[in-house]
C-alpha cells in the first residue's frame, strides 16, 4: 500500500519493443508531467537485461550528469532489473536523456522502458 | 593502530554503553577482547607494497587459498557466500551466494561480511593487528587501481588477469562512477519497498540476494566500481574472487559512516524487521576455526563500539541505535469504538482523543516488572502536513474517564510530530512509562490503555477552542520495550 502510494508514476516515456545501448550514446526526451517538487522525481531504467561484457554508461539530463546505469547485480534479475537515477527537472516540460558509455566493450545492454516516478 | 579493549572502553564509553548493551544479541556468540584489536582501517594511499598491512593482507590471502576447498575459509570458498558464479562448485552450503543487494540490508550484510573476512586474514596472516585498507576512489589522485594490486609479478596474490585491462594497465575510474554527491545528497537511509530515492536502498521484508532498483550509495559509486573493473567485479558470482574487492567495500563501508558523520537528519533505520535480521557468517576467531556464527544487524550499527574498527579521516560517527526488547504485543481495542487499524496499517490521529490497548502477556510480565526503564514507543509516525495540534499522551486513564489534564499521573508526556515530515514515515516518539506501567500490570501481565488527546491553540482567555486538523497523523504501531 505504501509502496502504492510512494511509487507515483507520473510520466512514461517509453513501450514496447525493447531498447538497447551499445557503444554509441543514446537520446531520448521524456514529458515531465506535473510532479510534486517536494518529492524526489527519479528516472526508472526498467527491464534491463545484459548481454556479454557491457561497460558503466552516464545518464545524462540535458548536459548534467545525473547519475550512472550498472548492470551489476543485473543477472541475478533475469530481465528484470531495475535502475534508477535522480533528475531535476527544474521547469523544463521535456528531458533529454543521453545514455553515453564511458569504455567500450562488446556486450549490449537492453531494456524495456524509462518511466519518470515521484517517491 | 592497534588498542587494548581496556583503552578503548575509556576513550568510547560513551558510545559503547549506549549501543553494546542497547539490547541482547540473542544469538551472537559474544563480542571478544580480540575484536577490538582491529582499529583504524587505513587509506590505501598511505600504503606500499612492503607496508606490514599489505604484507600481512598477502600472507592472509596467500593462506585462504591454500586451504582445502571444503575448508570454509578457503579463498573461492569465502567468496562463494557472496555469491556463485556461471560456473558454480558441486556439492551446497547454505551460506553461499547469501549477499543482500538492491535493499536495505546491503550495507549491514557487507559490513559483516568484510568484519569475519578481515578475522580471517588476522589469524591465517599471525597479525591480529591487520585492519582492512580501504581504496577512496572518490579522491581524484586514487582513481586508478592501487599500484600493488596491478602489478603482474610472480607470487603476486593482489594482482589477478580476471580485470578490465585498461584498469589493470593503470587506467582511471570516470568520475562519474565515483561520485558520492548525489548519494550523499539523499537524507533517509530507506523507503518504501520499490524505490530508491535513499541512501541505504529499499525496505524488504525479508533477506534478497538480488533486488532492483537499488539505492543511491550502492548505485553509484558501488554498482558502477564494480561494473568499470569488470571482470570478477562485474558479478556478484565471482566478485569476492578479486582482492580489490575488500577493499571496494571497505570504501563502501566508510562511506556509510561517513554519510552518518554529515548530519541533517541522517541516521540509520531502527525499524525492527532491519535491526534484528540475522546473517552467518564462518569466524575464524571460533572454536573450531571456521565455525559459522550469527549475527544481528544491530550488532553492528557502531562500527567502532560494536566492531572495534573505524576509519582513517572519517569523524567520530554519531551512536546509531535500534529499538530494544519488545515485551509486548499490540492487539489493538480501540477505547472510544472506532475502527483501530494496526499491523500493516496505520492508526490515525484525529480532533478527537484516541485509544489503543497493548496486552502484556503472562509470559513477559515478571520481566516488565522487574524491568529498570520502560520505554513506549510511538512507530512509524507520519504527517501530511504540520497538524497544527501536538498529542498528550496518557498511558492507564481508568474506563470511563472524560477529561485528562498533565497533571495526572497517567501523563506521560506530549506526541508533537515535528519533524515527521522530514522521515517518511520513519519517525519515532517515545516515553518512559515505568511507573505507570507497574502499577497497571502485575504477575498475570494485563492491557496498557494509550490515549492521544490532542491539544491546540487555546484563545486570549485561555479557553480551549474547537480543534482543526490541518494535517493528518498516521503511526504503525506502538510498543512497549525494556531499555
Amino acid at each position: 500500500m505504501r509502496a502504492a502510494i510512494a511509487l507515483l508514476l507520473i510520466g512514461c516515456a517509453m513501450n514496447g519493443d525493447a531498447h538497447q545501448l551499445k557503444n554509441a550514446p543514446v537520446t531520448v526526451t521524456i514529458n515531465v508531467p506535473r510532479h510534486d517538487p517536494k518529492r524526489h522525481l527519479m528516472l526508472r531504467i526498467e527491464g534491463i537485461s545484459v548481454e556479454g561484457e557491457v561497460a558503466v554508461w552516464e545518464v545524462r539530463v540535458g548536459d548534467t550528469v545525473a547519475g550512472t546505469l550498472s548492470t551489476y547485480g543485473a543477472e541475478e534479475q533475469n530481465g528484470k532489473f531495475v535502475a534508477a537515477v535522480p533528475v531535476n527537472p527544474g521547469s523544463e516540460r521535456t528531458l533529454r536523456i543521453t545514455f553515453a558509455p564511458t569504455a567500450r566493450a562488446s556486450g549490449t545492454i537492453r531494456f524495456q522502458r524509462l518511466r519518470l516516478v515521484e517517491e | 593502530m592497534p588498542r587494548s579493549r581496556r583503552q578503548f572502553l575509556k576513550t568510547t564509553g560513551a558510545v559503547a554503553s549506549t549501543a553494546l548493551f542497547s539490547g541482547p544479541i540473542l544469538d551472537f556468540l559474544g563480542v571478544t577482547d580480540d575484536a577490538f584489536a582491529a582499529a583504524v582501517r587505513p587509506n590505501i594511499k598511505n600504503l606500499t607494497a612492503a607496508s606490514q598491512t599489505i604484507v600481512s593482507y598477502k600472507k592472509g590471502i596467500a593462506a585462504m587459498q591454500a586451504l582445502p576447498p571444503n575448508d570454509p575459509l578457503n579463498w573461492n570458498n569465502f567468496a562463494n557466500i557472496h555469491g556463485i558464479g556461471p560456473q558454480p562448485p558441486s556439492g551446497s552450503n547454505p551460506l553461499w551466494s547469501t549477499c543482500q543487494h538492491g535493499q536495505w540490508w546491503f550495507l549491514p550484510w557487507h559490513r559483516m561480511y568484510l568484519w569475519y573476512f578481515e578475522r580471517a586474514i588476522q589469524k591465517l596472516s599471525g597479525d591480529n593487528s591487520f585492519a582492512l585498507p580501504f581504496w577512496d576512489y572518490t579522491d581524484p589522485t586514487q582513481r586508478s587501481l592501487p599500484p600493488m594490486f596491478r602489478t603482474p609479478t610472480t607470487g603476486n596474490v593482489l594482482f589477478i588477469p580476471q580485470r578490465n585491462a585498461t584498469i589493470n594497465a593503470g587506467g582511471q575510474l570516470p568520475a562519474s562512477a565515483v561520485n558520492t554527491s548525489i548519494a550523499f545528497g539523499f537524507t533517509t537511509f530507506t523507503g518504501p519497498t520499490g524505490t530508491s530515492a535513499s541512501f541505504g536502498s529499499q525496505q524488504v521484508p525479508a533477506p534478497n540476494h538480488g533486488a532492483s532498483p537499488h539505492g543511491r550509495l550502492e548505485s553509484t559509486p558501488h554498482d558502477s566500481v564494480h561494473g568499470v573493473i569488470g571482470g570478477f567485479m562485474g558479478s556478484f558470482g565471482t566478485a569476492a574472487r578479486d582482492p580489490i574487492f575488500w577493499l571496494h567495500h571497505s570504501n563502501i563501508d566508510r562511506l556509510w559512516d561517513l554519510w552518518l558523520t554529515t548530519g541533517g537528519g541522517r541516521r540509520d533505520t531502527n525499524l525492527t524487521t532491519w535491526c534484528n535480521q540475522a546473517f552467518r557468517f564462518p569466524d575464524a576467531k571460533a572454536t573450531p576455526q571456521g565455525t559459522t556464527v550469527s549475527r544481528q544487524v544491530k550488532s553492528v550499527i557502531n562500527a567502532l563500539a560494536q566492531l572495534g574498527y573505524s576509519y582513517q579521516g572519517v569523524p567520530a560517527v554519531p551512536a546509531q541505535s535500534c529499538p530494544a526488547t519488545q515485551i509486548g504485543s499490540v492487539v489493538a481495542t480501540d477505547l472510544s469504538k472506532t475502527t483501530v487499524i494496526t499491523g500493516s496499517g496505520t492508526q490515525a490521529l484525529r480532533e478527537i482523543p484516541t485509544a489503543v490497548r497493548i496486552s502484556v502477556p503472562k509470559t513477559a510480565a515478571a520481566r516488565a516488572l522487574k524491568a529498570p526503564r520502560l520505554v513506549l514507543r510511538i512507530e512509524g509516525i507520519d504527517v501530511t502536513a504540520p497538524p497544527g495540534v501536538i498529542y498528550e499522551v496518557y498511558v492507564g486513564l481508568p474506563a470511563g474517564t472524560t477529561t485528562a489534564d498533565p497533571s495526572m499521573t497517567n501523563y506521560v508526556g506530549n506526541l508533537a510530530p515535528f519533524g515527521a515530515d522530514e522521515h517518511h514515515g520513519e519517525f519515532v516518539a517515545a516515553f518512559r512509562v515505568d511507573a505507570q506501567l507497574k502499577k497497571i500490570i502485575d504477575a498475570n501481565g494485563g492491557n496498557v490503555d494509550v490515549t492521544f488527546v490532542p491539544r491546540g491553540p487555546l484563545d486570549p482567555q485561555g479557553r480551549e477552542v474547537p480543534l482543526k486538523l490541518e494535517g493528518n497523523v498516521t503511526f504503525k504501531m506502538v510498543r512497549l520495550v525494556e531499555e
